[in-house]
């Protein structure tokens, strides 16, 4: 589909609309960090748009009183188990700003991993692939060269009776950026 | 309330027309290669779409109707049915409007919120064919 197409659906969008737990939330028990933190700009920048990939991984640590369902696999080839929703970049104190938002969609063919149980004051690791980061030129530069950030994560598991997602936010971590091009 | 109103709250009927309309066309839309997600709203009103994601490779049935999974309101994923690859698409950019117009707020740690953001866009954007399918 070109520009122009997407145009095209956005102005349908307009006419068409116009006329007419694992218990999820922010308190899920979980400690998200984030581990083994690295950015690299992506040779999908180009004059307008900025992109970095961002690697993470994510260290799960149960600060409930109860077990907690997570997934099973520690890697998310072949199977979907964990989704950043939200990367986040901190202003000053405790003022967080978004750089983006991002929903999950998946289909029928989608696999996720099974859930395991983590024990109370248990930890786990999920590797997780590099998220791409793209930013508009003027949003880049503002992040300077070493921000904090927190992703907002949702782990996904199945269960019996179903696919299970909780979500959490990780404790901020830095980012050290490459430099940008001029 | 009706589609326009969900995204501009406080303007009348008429008035939210406009108002959502113009938000919908003078955002920014970008293609990306590789993205890793289907859609993703930045700031600045910026709309970036996965020319290899959903948004462009759902696969439809044979009658033309896509089944995704969303999250939903009770923390499990939910399927749901659009009649045509199109109405999937124009809901992906009706949910990315609500965070570009702020209406939605933040569901970042929240799927059943998420969830019910994508409610609030079926129920009052969609209509319901004779097969349930959101058209």
């Amino acid at each position: 589909m070109t520009q122009t197409n997407i145009r095209n659906v956005v102005s349908v969008v307009a006419v068409f609309s116009l006329s007419f737990s694992i218990a999820a939330g922010a308190d899920s028990g979980v400690e998200l960090t984030a581990q083994n933190v690295a950015a690299s700009l992506s040779n999908q920048t180009n004059s307008i748009v900025t992109v970095y990939d961002i690697h993470f991984d994510l260290k799960l640590t149960n600060k409930s009183g109860k077990s907690i369902r997570i997934p099973k696999a520690a890697r998310t080839s072949g199977v979907t188990t964990a989704f950043v929703n939200a990367i986040e970049r901190q202003q000053t104190g405790d003022n967080w700003t978004f750089l983006n938002q991002a929903s999950f969609y998946g289909t029928s063919s989608t696999k996720y991993a099974d859930c395991s149980l983590l024990a109370p004051g248990a930890s786990a690791e999920i590797h997780l692939s590099d998220y791409v980061l793209p930013l508009p030129k003027e949003r880049a530069r503002e992040l300077g060269k070493e921000p904090t950030l927190r992703a907002s994560v949702t782990l996904f598991c199945k269960a019996a009776s179903g696919v299970l997602n909780t979500s959490g936010t990780t404790l901020p971590f830095q980012l050290r950026l490459p430099a940008l091009d001029q | 309330m009706n589609c326009a109103q969900l995204f501009e709250p406080t303007a009348g009927a008429e008035t939210a027309v406009g108002m959502a309309s113009n938000t919908l066309t003078s955002a920014n839309y970008y293609i990306m290669q590789n993205l890793g997600v289907t859609a993703l709203t930045s700031t600045d009103k910026t709309v970036f779409l996965n020319a290899q994601g959903l948004f462009f490779n759902v696969p439809a049935a044979a009658n033309g109707s896509v089944s995704v999974t969303i999250p939903g309101t009770r923390g499990r994923q939910q399927s749901i049915t659009f009649a045509s690859a199109q109405a999937f698409q124009a809901f992906i950019l009706l949910h990315e409007l609500g965070h570009e117009t702020g209406v939605f707020g933040s569901d970042r740690n929240n799927p059943a919120l998420n969830g019910a953001f994508s409610r609030d866009v079926l129920n009052d954007c969609f209509t319901k064919n004779s097969k349930g399918q959101y058209q």
